[in-house]
Protein backbone atom coordinates (compact mmCIF):
# COMPACT_ATOMS: atom_id res chain seq x y z
CA UNK A 1 0.00 0.00 0.00
CA UNK A 2 1.19 3.52 -0.83
CA UNK A 3 0.10 6.66 0.95
CA UNK A 4 0.29 10.34 0.13
CA UNK A 5 -0.63 13.50 2.02
CA UNK A 6 -4.19 14.71 1.57
CA UNK A 7 -4.71 17.99 -0.28
CA UNK A 8 -5.40 21.32 1.44
CA UNK A 9 -3.27 20.83 4.53
CA UNK A 10 -1.12 23.53 6.11
CA UNK A 11 1.82 21.81 7.77
CA UNK A 12 4.48 23.51 9.86
CA UNK A 13 7.47 22.00 11.65
CA UNK A 14 7.77 23.47 15.14
CA UNK A 15 10.85 22.37 17.03
CA UNK A 16 11.16 18.62 16.47
CA UNK A 17 7.42 18.22 16.04
CA UNK A 18 4.87 19.35 13.48
CA UNK A 19 1.42 20.88 13.47
CA UNK A 20 -1.05 20.04 10.70
CA UNK A 21 -4.09 22.20 10.02
CA UNK A 22 -6.58 20.96 7.42
CA UNK A 23 -8.01 23.89 5.45
CA UNK A 24 -10.70 22.64 3.12
CA UNK A 25 -12.56 25.13 0.96
CA UNK A 26 -10.74 27.85 2.90
CA UNK A 27 -12.54 26.81 6.06
CA UNK A 28 -10.62 25.55 9.05
CA UNK A 29 -11.81 23.74 12.12
CA UNK A 30 -9.97 24.43 15.34
CA UNK A 31 -11.18 21.08 16.69
CA UNK A 32 -9.13 19.40 13.93
CA UNK A 33 -5.58 20.57 14.51
CA UNK A 34 -3.10 17.70 14.63
CA UNK A 35 0.39 17.33 16.01
CA UNK A 36 3.06 14.82 15.03
CA UNK A 37 5.90 13.87 17.32
CA UNK A 38 9.44 13.53 16.01
CA UNK A 39 9.17 9.94 14.73
CA UNK A 40 5.66 10.38 13.35
CA UNK A 41 6.97 13.45 11.50
CA UNK A 42 9.80 11.34 10.03
CA UNK A 43 7.23 8.80 8.79
CA UNK A 44 5.03 11.62 7.50
CA UNK A 45 7.89 13.02 5.44
CA UNK A 46 8.36 9.60 3.81
CA UNK A 47 4.71 9.37 2.70
CA UNK A 48 5.27 10.64 -0.83
CA UNK A 49 2.79 8.42 -2.70
CA UNK A 50 5.68 6.37 -4.18
CA UNK A 51 7.42 4.75 -1.21
CA UNK A 52 5.80 1.52 0.04
CA UNK A 53 5.37 0.94 3.77
CA UNK A 54 8.13 -1.73 4.04
CA UNK A 55 11.01 0.62 3.14
CA UNK A 56 9.55 3.22 5.51
CA UNK A 57 9.76 0.64 8.34
CA UNK A 58 13.38 -0.08 7.27
CA UNK A 59 14.25 3.62 7.43
CA UNK A 60 12.75 4.07 10.89
CA UNK A 61 14.54 0.95 12.19
CA UNK A 62 17.84 2.24 10.78
CA UNK A 63 17.46 5.70 12.30
CA UNK A 64 15.93 4.85 15.69
CA UNK A 65 16.63 2.18 18.27
CA UNK A 66 13.43 0.18 17.79
CA UNK A 67 12.62 -3.49 17.14
CA UNK A 68 11.23 -4.12 13.63
CA UNK A 69 8.01 -5.72 14.92
CA UNK A 70 7.36 -2.74 17.17
CA UNK A 71 8.12 -0.23 14.40
CA UNK A 72 5.86 -2.11 11.95
CA UNK A 73 2.97 -2.18 14.42
CA UNK A 74 3.40 1.49 15.40
CA UNK A 75 3.61 2.65 11.80
CA UNK A 76 0.51 0.63 10.89
CA UNK A 77 -1.35 2.31 13.77
CA UNK A 78 -0.10 5.73 12.72
CA UNK A 79 -1.18 5.22 9.09
CA UNK A 80 -4.61 3.98 10.18
CA UNK A 81 -5.01 7.04 12.42
CA UNK A 82 -3.84 9.44 9.70
CA UNK A 83 -6.23 7.85 7.19
CA UNK A 84 -9.13 7.97 9.67
CA UNK A 85 -8.76 11.74 10.10
CA UNK A 86 -8.20 12.20 6.33
CA UNK A 87 -4.65 13.51 6.56
CA UNK A 88 -3.38 10.80 4.18
CA UNK A 89 -5.00 8.89 1.36
CA UNK A 90 -4.11 5.48 -0.05
CA UNK A 91 -2.74 5.51 -3.60
CA UNK A 92 -3.71 2.69 -5.95
CA UNK A 93 -0.50 1.09 -7.26
CA UNK B 1 -4.21 66.20 9.28
CA UNK B 2 -5.11 62.53 9.73
CA UNK B 3 -5.98 60.80 13.01
CA UNK B 4 -3.36 58.36 14.20
CA UNK B 5 -3.79 55.37 16.48
CA UNK B 6 -1.43 52.59 17.46
CA UNK B 7 -2.43 49.01 18.27
CA UNK B 8 0.12 46.30 18.95
CA UNK B 9 2.95 48.66 17.96
CA UNK B 10 1.32 49.25 14.53
CA UNK B 11 0.57 52.85 13.58
CA UNK B 12 -2.51 53.49 11.47
CA UNK B 13 -3.43 56.86 9.97
CA UNK B 14 -7.01 57.78 9.03
CA UNK B 15 -7.54 60.63 6.59
CA UNK B 16 -9.55 62.80 6.97
CA UNK B 17 -9.26 62.84 10.75
CA UNK B 18 -12.15 61.40 12.76
CA UNK B 19 -13.13 61.57 16.42
CA UNK B 20 -12.03 58.16 17.68
CA UNK B 21 -14.69 56.66 19.95
CA UNK B 22 -14.03 55.00 23.28
CA UNK B 23 -12.12 52.78 23.84
CA UNK B 24 -10.19 53.25 20.56
CA UNK B 25 -9.48 56.86 21.60
CA UNK B 26 -7.14 55.51 24.28
CA UNK B 27 -4.96 54.19 21.45
CA UNK B 28 -4.75 57.59 19.75
CA UNK B 29 -1.19 58.87 19.18
CA UNK B 30 0.31 62.13 17.96
CA UNK B 31 1.55 62.43 14.39
CA UNK B 32 4.38 60.01 13.94
CA UNK B 33 7.10 59.50 11.34
CA UNK B 34 6.49 55.85 10.54
CA UNK B 35 3.00 54.77 9.57
CA UNK B 36 2.23 51.08 8.94
CA UNK B 37 -1.11 51.60 7.20
CA UNK B 38 -2.66 54.74 5.71
CA UNK B 39 -6.45 54.69 5.38
CA UNK B 40 -8.29 57.17 3.18
CA UNK B 41 -11.98 57.45 4.00
CA UNK B 42 -14.71 58.41 1.57
CA UNK B 43 -18.44 58.03 1.07
CA UNK B 44 -19.75 55.09 -0.93
CA UNK B 45 -21.85 56.91 -3.53
CA UNK B 46 -22.71 53.94 -5.72
CA UNK B 47 -21.98 50.27 -5.16
CA UNK B 48 -19.97 48.58 -7.92
CA UNK B 49 -19.64 44.80 -7.57
CA UNK B 50 -16.09 43.51 -7.17
CA UNK B 51 -14.09 42.71 -10.31
CA UNK B 52 -12.29 39.69 -8.86
CA UNK B 53 -13.44 36.35 -7.43
CA UNK B 54 -14.72 35.76 -3.91
CA UNK B 55 -11.78 34.59 -1.76
CA UNK B 56 -13.56 34.10 1.56
CA UNK B 57 -17.03 34.47 3.04
CA UNK B 58 -17.18 34.87 6.83
CA UNK B 59 -20.85 33.90 6.78
CA UNK B 60 -22.78 37.07 7.55
CA UNK B 61 -20.44 39.88 8.43
CA UNK B 62 -17.76 40.24 5.75
CA UNK B 63 -16.55 38.88 2.44
CA UNK B 64 -13.10 39.07 0.86
CA UNK B 65 -12.65 39.50 -2.90
CA UNK B 66 -9.69 39.92 -5.22
CA UNK B 67 -9.83 43.48 -6.54
CA UNK B 68 -6.78 43.97 -8.75
CA UNK B 69 -7.09 46.74 -11.33
CA UNK B 70 -5.14 49.51 -13.05
CA UNK B 71 -4.65 51.23 -9.67
CA UNK B 72 -2.73 48.18 -8.38
CA UNK B 73 -3.06 44.77 -6.78
CA UNK B 74 -5.62 44.85 -4.01
CA UNK B 75 -8.25 42.94 -2.10
CA UNK B 76 -11.69 44.18 -1.20
CA UNK B 77 -13.49 43.55 2.08
CA UNK B 78 -17.23 44.10 1.96
CA UNK B 79 -19.13 44.49 5.25
CA UNK B 80 -22.82 43.76 5.32
CA UNK B 81 -25.58 44.02 7.90
CA UNK B 82 -29.30 43.29 7.80
CA UNK B 83 -29.88 46.89 8.84
CA UNK B 84 -28.51 48.09 5.48
CA UNK B 85 -30.10 45.57 3.13
CA UNK B 86 -28.27 43.55 0.49
CA UNK B 87 -25.58 46.01 -0.49
CA UNK B 88 -22.54 46.50 1.74
CA UNK B 89 -22.57 49.38 4.23
CA UNK B 90 -18.80 49.59 4.07
CA UNK B 91 -16.13 48.58 1.58
CA UNK B 92 -12.40 48.49 2.23
CA UNK B 93 -10.01 48.28 -0.71
CA UNK B 94 -6.65 47.22 0.68
CA UNK B 95 -3.47 47.24 -1.40
CA UNK B 96 -1.85 43.84 -1.31
CA UNK B 97 1.34 45.36 0.13
CA UNK B 98 -0.82 46.47 3.11
CA UNK B 99 0.56 50.02 3.02
CA UNK B 100 -2.66 51.79 1.96
CA UNK B 101 -6.37 51.19 2.20
CA UNK B 102 -9.45 53.06 1.07
CA UNK B 103 -12.59 52.69 3.15
CA UNK B 104 -15.89 53.80 1.68
CA UNK B 105 -18.87 54.16 4.02
CA UNK B 106 -22.53 54.35 3.01
CA UNK B 107 -23.36 57.07 5.52
CA UNK B 108 -20.96 59.77 6.67
CA UNK B 109 -21.62 59.19 10.37
CA UNK B 110 -20.53 55.53 10.20
CA UNK B 111 -17.21 54.87 11.85
CA UNK B 112 -14.69 53.68 9.23
CA UNK B 113 -12.76 51.47 11.62
CA UNK B 114 -14.83 49.28 13.89
CA UNK B 115 -15.70 45.58 14.07
CA UNK B 116 -14.80 43.67 11.96
CA UNK B 117 -12.50 45.87 9.84
CA UNK B 118 -10.16 47.09 12.58
CA UNK B 119 -9.29 43.58 13.73
CA UNK B 120 -9.03 42.24 10.16
CA UNK B 121 -6.59 44.98 9.12
CA UNK B 122 -4.49 44.71 12.27
CA UNK B 123 -4.32 40.92 11.96
CA UNK B 124 -3.27 41.17 8.30
CA UNK B 125 -0.45 43.56 9.27
CA UNK B 126 0.60 41.37 12.21
CA UNK B 127 0.96 38.33 9.98
CA UNK B 128 3.87 40.10 8.22
CA UNK B 129 5.49 41.36 11.42
CA UNK B 130 5.88 38.28 13.60
CA UNK B 131 2.76 39.18 15.56
CA UNK B 132 -0.31 37.26 16.70
CA UNK B 133 -3.60 38.30 18.29
CA UNK B 134 -4.73 35.88 20.98
CA UNK B 135 -7.84 35.37 23.10
CA UNK B 136 -6.08 36.13 26.34
CA UNK B 137 -5.97 38.25 29.45
CA UNK B 138 -2.73 40.24 29.69
CA UNK B 139 -1.21 41.28 33.02
CA UNK B 140 1.65 43.64 33.79
CA UNK B 141 2.81 42.68 37.27
CA UNK B 142 4.14 45.16 39.82
CA UNK B 143 7.74 44.35 38.72
CA UNK B 144 6.93 45.09 35.05
CA UNK B 145 6.73 41.44 33.92
CA UNK B 146 4.14 40.62 31.30
CA UNK B 147 2.07 37.46 31.79
CA UNK B 148 -0.43 36.23 29.28
CA UNK B 149 -3.33 33.94 30.24
CA UNK B 150 -4.85 32.47 27.10
CA UNK B 151 -8.18 30.70 26.85
CA UNK B 152 -11.54 30.77 25.18
CA UNK B 153 -14.85 31.92 26.64
CA UNK B 154 -15.42 30.36 30.03
CA UNK B 155 -11.79 29.35 30.59
CA UNK B 156 -11.25 31.99 33.29
CA UNK B 157 -9.80 35.11 31.65
CA UNK B 158 -12.13 37.50 33.47
CA UNK B 159 -11.63 35.65 36.77
CA UNK B 160 -7.88 35.89 36.25
CA UNK B 161 -8.10 39.63 35.51
CA UNK B 162 -9.99 40.22 38.77
CA UNK B 163 -7.50 38.19 40.84
CA UNK B 164 -4.56 40.21 39.46
CA UNK B 165 -6.26 43.59 39.87
CA UNK B 166 -6.71 42.73 43.54
CA UNK B 167 -2.97 41.92 43.68
CA UNK B 168 -2.01 45.39 42.36
CA UNK B 169 -1.16 44.40 38.77
CA UNK B 170 -2.24 46.31 35.65
CA UNK B 171 -4.49 44.57 33.14
CA UNK B 172 -3.96 45.50 29.48
CA UNK B 173 -7.00 43.57 28.23
CA UNK B 174 -9.24 40.90 29.69
CA UNK B 175 -9.91 39.32 26.28
CA UNK B 176 -7.62 40.17 23.33
CA UNK B 177 -3.85 40.54 23.46
CA UNK B 178 -1.29 41.04 20.73
CA UNK B 179 2.15 39.47 21.07
CA UNK B 180 5.05 40.47 18.83
CA UNK B 181 8.62 39.35 18.41
CA UNK B 182 11.32 42.03 18.43
CA UNK B 183 15.12 41.83 18.22
CA UNK B 184 15.33 42.07 22.03
CA UNK B 185 12.50 39.63 22.81
CA UNK B 186 8.73 39.26 22.84
CA UNK B 187 6.30 42.00 23.90
CA UNK B 188 2.62 41.84 24.69
CA UNK B 189 0.22 44.70 23.99
CA UNK B 190 -3.28 45.56 25.11
CA UNK B 191 -5.96 46.03 22.44
CA UNK B 192 -9.21 48.00 22.29
CA UNK B 193 -11.10 44.71 22.02
CA UNK B 194 -12.02 43.93 25.61
CA UNK B 195 -14.10 41.23 27.26
CA UNK B 196 -16.68 40.98 29.99
CA UNK B 197 -14.68 43.04 32.50
CA UNK B 198 -14.33 45.82 29.86
CA UNK B 199 -10.67 46.35 30.64
CA UNK B 200 -8.39 47.53 27.84
CA UNK B 201 -5.28 49.66 27.66
CA UNK B 202 -2.61 50.55 25.08
CA UNK B 203 0.15 49.55 27.55
CA UNK B 204 2.73 46.93 26.68
CA UNK B 205 5.33 44.90 28.54
CA UNK B 206 8.04 42.31 27.94
CA UNK B 207 6.35 38.90 27.72
CA UNK B 208 7.75 36.56 30.39
CA UNK B 209 5.35 33.63 30.38
CA UNK B 210 2.29 32.33 28.53
CA UNK B 211 -0.25 30.26 30.43
CA UNK B 212 -3.09 28.31 28.84
CA UNK B 213 -5.94 28.42 31.34
CA UNK B 214 -7.41 25.26 32.81
CA UNK B 215 -9.90 25.61 35.65
CA UNK B 216 -8.88 22.31 37.28
CA UNK B 217 -7.48 22.40 40.82
CA UNK B 218 -5.04 22.77 42.53
CA UNK B 219 -2.56 25.43 41.35
CA UNK B 220 -0.13 23.74 38.96
CA UNK B 221 1.81 24.63 35.81
CA UNK B 222 2.91 22.08 33.23
CA UNK B 223 5.20 23.03 30.36
CA UNK B 224 3.65 21.81 27.08
CA UNK B 225 5.41 19.97 24.26
CA UNK B 226 6.09 22.22 21.30
CA UNK B 227 3.42 20.77 19.01
CA UNK B 228 0.71 20.76 21.68
CA UNK B 229 1.62 24.30 22.74
CA UNK B 230 1.26 25.56 19.16
CA UNK B 231 -2.00 23.64 18.66
CA UNK B 232 -3.42 25.08 21.91
CA UNK B 233 -2.31 28.62 21.04
CA UNK B 234 -3.89 28.23 17.60
CA UNK B 235 -7.20 27.43 19.28
CA UNK B 236 -6.95 30.79 21.10
CA UNK B 237 -5.95 32.74 17.98
CA UNK B 238 -7.73 34.00 14.86
CA UNK B 239 -6.19 31.78 12.18
CA UNK B 240 -6.45 33.15 8.62
CA UNK B 241 -7.84 29.93 7.12
CA UNK B 242 -8.67 31.86 3.94
CA UNK B 243 -4.96 32.56 3.36
CA UNK B 244 -2.72 29.46 3.63
CA UNK B 245 0.47 31.57 3.35
CA UNK B 246 -0.62 33.76 6.24
CA UNK B 247 -1.57 30.63 8.22
CA UNK B 248 1.94 29.24 7.59
CA UNK B 249 3.43 32.49 8.89
CA UNK B 250 1.21 32.34 11.98
CA UNK B 251 2.35 28.78 12.75
CA UNK B 252 5.98 29.81 12.22
CA UNK B 253 5.59 32.75 14.61
CA UNK B 254 3.89 30.51 17.18
CA UNK B 255 6.73 27.99 16.85
CA UNK B 256 9.21 30.76 17.66
CA UNK B 257 7.08 31.96 20.58
CA UNK B 258 6.98 28.47 22.08
CA UNK B 259 10.76 28.08 21.63
CA UNK B 260 11.56 31.43 23.22
CA UNK B 261 8.92 32.00 25.93
CA UNK B 262 7.68 29.32 28.34
CA UNK B 263 4.16 28.18 27.37
CA UNK B 264 2.49 26.13 30.10
CA UNK B 265 -0.94 24.76 30.99
CA UNK B 266 -2.04 26.50 34.19
CA UNK B 267 -4.44 24.96 36.66
CA UNK B 268 -5.54 27.56 39.15
CA UNK B 269 -7.67 28.18 42.20
CA UNK B 270 -10.04 31.16 42.16
CA UNK B 271 -8.22 33.00 44.95
CA UNK B 272 -5.06 35.00 45.67
CA UNK B 273 -2.98 31.82 45.85
CA UNK B 274 -3.12 31.60 42.03
CA UNK B 275 -1.32 34.96 41.74
CA UNK B 276 1.41 33.95 44.18
CA UNK B 277 1.80 30.62 42.39
CA UNK B 278 2.41 32.33 39.01
CA UNK B 279 4.83 34.87 40.52
CA UNK B 280 6.92 32.05 41.97
CA UNK B 281 6.62 29.74 38.97
CA UNK B 282 10.09 29.08 37.54
CA UNK B 283 9.39 27.18 34.33
CA UNK B 284 11.66 27.92 31.38
CA UNK B 285 11.45 27.01 27.66
CA UNK B 286 12.57 23.53 26.61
Amino acid sequence: MLYRHAADLVTRKVGREAVIVPVRNRVGDLESVFTLNEIALRVWNLLDGRTPVEPIIDTICAEYDVARDTAAADIADLLANLAEVHLVEAVTE
Amino acid sequence: VPSFFRIGGLTIAIDPAIALPEPLSRFSVEETGEVDLRIDVGVLERYEPPRGPLLFDSGEVWRLYADDDARGDAVRIECRSEAFGDEPYKIARVNRDLRRAEILIREPDLLPVEFPLDELLVNALLSHREGIELHACGIIDTDGSGYLFAGNSGDGKTTTARLWVAAGADIVSDDRIIVRRYADGWRMFGTPWHGEAEICSPSSAPLRRVFLLDKAKPNAAELLDTGEAVARLLSCAFPPFHDPDALQRMLETMGRLVAEVPVARLRFLNDASAVEFVRECSISPR
